[in-house]
Order: structure tokens, then sequence, then C-alpha cells
């Protein structure tokens, strides 16, 4: 790899210009590049004001809590603003504590991504963090069978957490099979136990709907967002509840109990509802919709399959991953090094159609006369 | 200035959208909207003017919309603002190589991360990683390390694990400047000793002099990694660039924030040393190094930020006018006894420490309205507040006197108040947010 391949240095939407001057379509996923509408919106805030200093009341802050409400369903309507996604879900799962301090077992549904903080780490790869789950004293059980809610303490219970999408033991990347979802909310329920949907990378229309918990019938106790929703222009996250959980942890207690120094603030809130505006405006769930179909027909010969904007490609047992990345980078697309035998394509949720078009053919002839020479 | 909404639409949208405990805390102080700031100045929507002294405790080093980091931040905003997972842009280097070079010590990786608390947290799976073979943390009685759910089982203010059940059975805790007692808990060595080279926070308490070389010694003899976390003191706040300066020690892991901010992005690193990247380098103790935090706006915030810093010779301005400050609020404390029991602190970063959270909500009232903004503890409990005095760094002289002017005509008010009224009020603001929002909307609203 040349030094400066993994240098960037501007873009726009889905592409990039890297250190060595060339186009990159990135199919990592996220909003997007340089959006105008978003840049122009927190450019004009930046000229008044960037980080609040918390003493006034802070108008954005709360135009984006009440916009969240509007579109979330019902009860959620209580928002608390984090700086990014990964915190937000950390703050999620800080109420479920304060609804239940006692509580020590956290029930997570298999092959999510709860993100890069101490719990999310914990909850994701759970052999790589023992040590941290034992010094912060809580247990763990992964669900991603019906049967397994058996094994469940549901009396300690204090969470429940589910992505939406997990990544199966294959590798491929899929939906939650509704049937465990219901089962997991209806034993929640039993308990009280919160169930939390962290859709920190998958909110803004990804998976084909504004937000990816959408994509199912239940509708969680707390919702996290993250990662699209800061427009890519400022880190942004946030996690949602109703007015009723909300008060009954914070309601009656200083608002430093859950205050951080600069969550919240209004360049981060402006970013947000000028993405979320971007995204309503250009109806970008169906137009995710048809960029993951752009993907999976032409890769469809290869055994891949859209789910929404993002698209999961099986490899050949015989292709080093770490090796068709690279062979995709020098061609001109960038992906995600993959975490198992699929490659994950994430078209970001601003992705132009002719861009995404040429990047499929670029994979496409990769694979078929790169890595395998007899087609 | 206009407001979008009415008042009290805000209030009522802010109860019930965000959090019903700040819009009692709003409407109990009849708090405005904010609008526009500049330097020293907050403005509000009725288009008063606040002196900042409050700087979301310490953040606005450089004041708010430095004309400086504004420039960088609109130029990077409009060239690129963000970085995938796996790329990385040239400021990122830049950034981390400025620091290596600004931070005493031998540096080795640098970790960006979006909020200090987040970047305790990295250090904590740090440190659990490469002392794996140990047990125990040691940290200060009501320090403040963040207050993210893992951060919080590290958090030396108590009274909020009872709220959460976040005490961690691992972690000791021992009275900040108690040397003796910090021995004892180390024994022959534990992970690592997390402390603030100044106890920040509400109990703001700088320690006696040798109290953190000593530290360092024992983290020596003991192979106990020291964490300094400078997330409230570094970059000029409490007179020198970091307060380990004081005492002339290097930190194994170092944990900034609040003046890397620039006034303008949530922003944080933690610094590992070089002894310690070398010997367990980041790469491969945590390889999953996905953040929010280093972005490309964020990075260029920072770099101009420390340049205006160093240029401006705001640390320097930092201790002359943090010791202009510091004398005059205690020459007014000696005045005031019965309000104000001492003056902590050190550089432009000090406050009044007040006998009892009256007092504090009672200062922070009157300064209000006289325009100055202080930063307020936010613990309705707590028997000796510190009402924080953090303003940026380059306020001038003239404007800390006309502070001070505020801050004696505030306590003389509150000296004039019948203790009867003071003790009512105690009351109101001990159980301020147990009282309905409905009791405290205004009359004829819905």
């Amino acid at each position: 790899m040349k030094t400066n391949d993994k240098l960037i240095i501007s873009g726009q939407y889905e592409t990039y210009i890297d250190g060595n001057g060339r186009q990159i379509v990135d199919l990592a996923g996220g909003f997007g590049f340089q959006v105008p509408a978003v840049i122009e919106a927190v450019s004009r805030q930046a000229d008044t004001m960037g980080l609040s200093n918390r003493v006034l009341m802070s108008e954005p802050l709360i135009a984006l809590c009440r916009r969240l409400a509007e579109l979330l369903p019902q009860p959620l309507v209580s928002s608390y603003v984090c700086s990014s996604g990964d915190e937000a879900f950390e703050g999620a799962l800080k109420l479920c504590k304060g609804l239940k301090p006692k509580g020590k077992t956290i029930v997570v549904v298999q092959g999510g991504d709860y993100g890069s903080l101490s719990y999310g780490r914990c909850l994701s790869t759970p052999q790589s963090y023992l040590e941290m789950q034992r010094f912060l004293g809580f247990e763990l059980v992964a669900i991603r069978h019906v049967r397994d809610l058996d094994k469940v303490d549901w009396n300690d219970c204090f969470a429940v957490c589910h992505t939406s999408t997990v990544t199966g033991e294959d590798g491929r990347l899929r939906l939650i099979e509704q049937v465990l979802l219901d089962h997991l909310y209806a034993a929640a329920a039993r308990v009280s136990a919160p169930v939390i949907a962290v859709d920190v990378q998958s909110c803004l229309g990804s998976l084909g709907t504004l937000f990816g918990f959408q994509r199912y019938r239940n509708t969680p106790d707390i919702v996290v967002l993250g990662g699209p929703l800061g427009g890519s222009a400022i880190p942004i996250g946030t996690y949602t509840c109703s007015e009723q959980m909300a008060y009954q942890v914070y309601g009656r207690s200083s608002p430093a109990k859950h205050g951080s120094t600069t969550a919240g603030n209004p360049m981060a809130c402006v970013a947000a509802m000028a993405a979320l505006d971007y995204v309503q405006a250009h109806d970008l769930p169906r137009q995710c919709l048809n960029n993951g179909q752009i993907l999976a027909q032409a890769l469809a010969s290869f055994g891949a399959v859209a789910c929404g904007a993002w698209v999961s490609l099986p490899l050949p047992a015989d292709l080093k991953p770490a090796e068709l990345c690279e062979e995709l980078y020098q061609r001109g697309v960038y992906v995600s090094a993959p975490r198992g035998r699929e490659l994950i394509l994430r078209c970001p949720i601003t992705a132009r159609a002719e861009h995404l078009q040429r990047a499929s053919r670029i994979i496409k002839e990769i694979l078929s006369h790169v890595f395998n020479p007899i087609a | 200035m206009s407001l979008t909404l009415s008042h009290e639409q805000l209030l009522d949208d802010c109860q019930r959208h965000w959090s019903a405990s700040a819009a009692k805390l709003y409407r109990l102080g009849k708090t405005s909207v904010e609008k526009d700031t500049d330097g020293i100045y907050v403005t509000d929507h009725a288009g008063k003017r606040f002196i900042d002294c409050a700087c979301s405790y310490g953040v606005f080093i450089v004041g708010h919309r430095n004309p400086m980091v504004q420039e960088q931040v609109q130029t990077q905003l409009n060239q690129m603002a963000w970085v995938p997972e796996g790329r990385v842009h040239p400021l990122q280097g830049a950034l981390s190589e400025r620091l290596r070079n600004l931070v005493p010590g031998d540096w080795g990786d640098v970790q960006f991360m979006v909020s200090g608390a987040e970047a305790i947290e990295q250090s904590m799976r740090y440190v659990l990683k490469v002392q794996q073979h140990r047990r125990g943390i040691v940290v200060m009685s009501d320090s403040y390390h963040g207050k993210t759910l893992a951060a919080m089982s590290i958090l030396g203010q108590k009274q909020h694990h009872r709220s959460y059940g976040t005490e961690a059975s691992e972690v000791t805790y021992v009275p900040y400047g108690d040397f003796a007692a910090l021995q004892r808990a180390v024994g022959e060595g534990v992970r690592a000793v997390y402390v603030e080279p100044i106890l920040g926070g509400a109990h703001l308490q700088v320690p006696p002099l040798g109290y953190m070389a000593n530290i360092r010694a024992l983290c020596d003899a003991t192979e106990t990694l020291l964490v300094a976390d400078e997330i409230q003191t570094g970059f000029g706040r409490c007179g020198k660039w970091f307060a380990v300066q004081y005492d002339d020690i290097v930190p194994d892991i170092m944990i900034l924030s609040k003046g890397l901010t620039g006034g303008y992005t949530s922003f944080a690193c933690a610094m590992y040393s070089q002894r310690l990247a070398t010997q367990y380098p980041l790469s491969e103790i945590e390889p999953d190094q996905r953040t929010n935090g280093g972005h490309p706006v964020a990075c260029a915030s920072a770099l101009a930020a420390i340049d205006y810093i160093e240029q401006h010779k705001l640390v320097e301005q930092s201790r002359i006018n943090g010791g202009l400050l510091r004398h005059g609020l205690q020459r007014l404390a000696q005045r005031y006894p019965q309000i104000v029991e001492d003056v902590p602190g050190v550089g432009l970063m000090t406050g009044l420490r007040l006998r009892g959270s009256v007092y504090e909500a009672l200062m922070s009232m009157e300064l209000g309205k006289r325009g100055v903004h202080a930063g307020h503890s936010m613990n309705e409990k707590a028997k000796h507040p510190v009402l924080r005095f953090y303003p940026p760094l380059n306020i001038t002289p003239e404007a800390l006197r006309h502070v001070l002017t505020m801050t004696e005509e505030a306590l003389e008010a509150i000296a004039r108040r019948p203790k009867l009224a003071v003790k009512a009020f105690s009351l109101v603001v001990r159980n301020m947010y147990h009282i309905p929002n409905k009791l405290l909307r205004s009359k004829g609203k819905p």
C-alpha cells in the first residue's frame, strides 16, 4: 500500500480524494461527505456559537429533541443528547441502571455492533473484554435463538439490547428474526426490563426506513441514534425514551446526573437537524433501497444479498479478504475489512446511483477476473 | 434577537422532550436563551450580555468564537469534515505530533476520542489489559473522571453510585492530598492510580507541593501505572501548560480534553508514554481502534487553539490574571466569612467555596443579574460547594476587575437578606427538583 493511500483529503457524498489524488468510492457506510445543505447549516452556526457554556437554555438542543419526538413513535418523546452514538448507548444503559441499580444482567442479541465504548465492546466481542466485564461487574447473556431466552435470570436483568442487523455465524449480514424479537420483547416486558434498540449505524435510511428498528413490528423502550445523525459534519448521538421513564430516573434530581461538558452542543444539534431535513426532503430511505439493489443485482451471481443500502457478499474460501480490499482500493473502491467471510458493502446514505454503478462494475470485474481467473 | 418559539413553549419542550429537571431549574432561575457568543461574552435572546466565568467548567480557554480558531474550523468544515473508519486525515497526524511535542515527557500512542469520559474509558480498558496480572485501581474521593456508565466505576463523587449501582469492588478511594492513605491503598502495587493533579469539580483543591512527585515515586517503586486526568487543568487553565508541571513529573497516561476543543467541538485524547507504547502498543492492546473522535474539524480547532495559546502567551496570562482574580476573591472572602469559606485554586482555575448550596444558588442568581456567569456545582445537597470562576484565559484585567466588583455587589446583596429568608430559600434549593413543573409554570399559560 502506498504511504498516502490511507489519507483522505476532500470528498463529496460517496466519493473522496485520497492522499495520492485518486477518486475513491466509499462503501464503508455513514451519511456521505460534505453534503452542502448540512455543511452550510453547521457553518452558519459556527459563525454564531460553537460550544455552549451550559448556563442558559439552548434552542438548537431543545429543537432537536422536539424533532426526534415528532419522528419517533409514541411514547418515545424524551431525548438525551450525547457526543456520539456510542456514548449514547452507554447513556441508555445508564438510564436502565438508574431504573434498576441492583440489576447485573444485560441480555443482548448476538452478532450486533454495540459500539466502541466499554460496555459496547463487551457486548459486541465479549471474549476480548472478559476482564473489563468482570471489573464492571455485570453478567452478559447473548441470545441468538428463541430457546436461548431460557438461559436468562430475568429477575436480575436490567437491560435488553438489540441492533437492527446482525452478523450471523457465517459472517452474513442479516435482519434479526422477527419471532426472536417478539419473544424477547415479551420476556423483557414481563420483568419490566427496558429494551434498547441500538440504531446507531442504521438510522437515517440505510435499511430503507428512517430508523432501522422500523424494519420490525416492535416498539423499543429506548432508541439509540448516532453515526450518520451528525450528517458527517459533527459527531452526535441520542437516546430517547418515554417521558415517564425519563422522569423516573432524572426528573427529580440535578440535570448534572446525566450531563456532559460538550454533549448536545449547538453545532452538533444543527448538524443533526440539517441531516434529518435532508434525508426527509430527498426521501433517502427509498434511495438507499434502490442503491442496495444496484449493488446486489450487479453482484447477484456472486451471491450478494441486499439489506437496504447494505450488501452482504460472500467471499470464496480461497480468497484473502485483506488482499481483496487492497485490490478494490487500488481500483478506486474503499470497503471496510470484513470481520468474517462476507464482505459488507455499505452505501453511504447520500450515495449517488451512477457512482455506485461504477463501483459495482469494478467489484464484479475484480471478483470475476483477478481473483477468479478461470471465469 | 428573536426566538423561534415563545420562552414558555421552549420551557415546555425542554420539560417534555429533553430534561424535566432542567426545566425546573430554568423556571426557578428565570433563565433566558443563549443566542450569541463572542470572546468572553455570552448574549441572551433579550440582548443581555454576560461575562462567561463558567465556560462549561473551563472549556473556553481561548474564549468563545476565537477568530483564529473560527477561521480554521470554517476552512476545514468546507474542505473535509469527516473521515470514514480506517482512513486518516493529515490533521490527525499533525495534532498527534504537536501534542507529543507540547506535553512534557516522551509520548507514544495518542488516541483521539470525542469526550473526556470516552478517553478515560479507553485508558481503563488499556490498564486492565496490560496490568491483568494485578488487581486494584486507586482513585481520589470527590474526583471526577466523567459520567459514562463505565467511567462512573472510578468516579470519586460517590453519591452517584447509589443511583446507578456502579461501585466497582476493585476500586479503592482515598482522600485527596493524603499521601499516607494513598500509600496504604497502593501497598505492594495495584493496576493504576487515577489522579487529577489539581482536584477539579465542585471540590476544587490544590494538593500540597510534592504530592504528585510522591505519587510518581510510589508508582515507580510498585510498578503501578499513573494516569493523570488533566481534562480540566490542561492547556494553561492552572497557570502552567499542564498541572503535572508543578511537580515536574511525567505520568504514564495523560487524559486531555477541554482546552483541546478550541471552544468548537467535543474532543479529548488519551496519551500513552513511549515506554508503554513500545511495550504494549495500543494497536495490539485494542486492535479495533474505532472512535468518533479526532475528525478533521476537531483537529483543526485544536491545532488553532494551541497556536493561539502559544502566540498570545495565555499560560503566562493565566498565572498573572489568576493571581489578580484570586486575590480579589480572597479579599471578598475575608469580608463575607458568613458566606464564603475560602478561595481555592491556582491560575484561572479558582472559585468561592461557599457555606452551603443555598449560597451557591443565591450567588449564581445575583451574579446573573449583574451579567456574570459562574460555574455552578449543580449539586443542591453539597455542604461546601465551590462556585467556580473559570473565565477564558484571554480575559483582560479590566474585565476581571469588573467581575470582582459584581461579585462584591452580589455578596453584599446576599448579606443584606434576612437570615430567615435565606433559611427558607435553602429549603427551596435543597428540594427544588422535587417541585412539580406544573407549579412552576407561568400563570395563565396552558
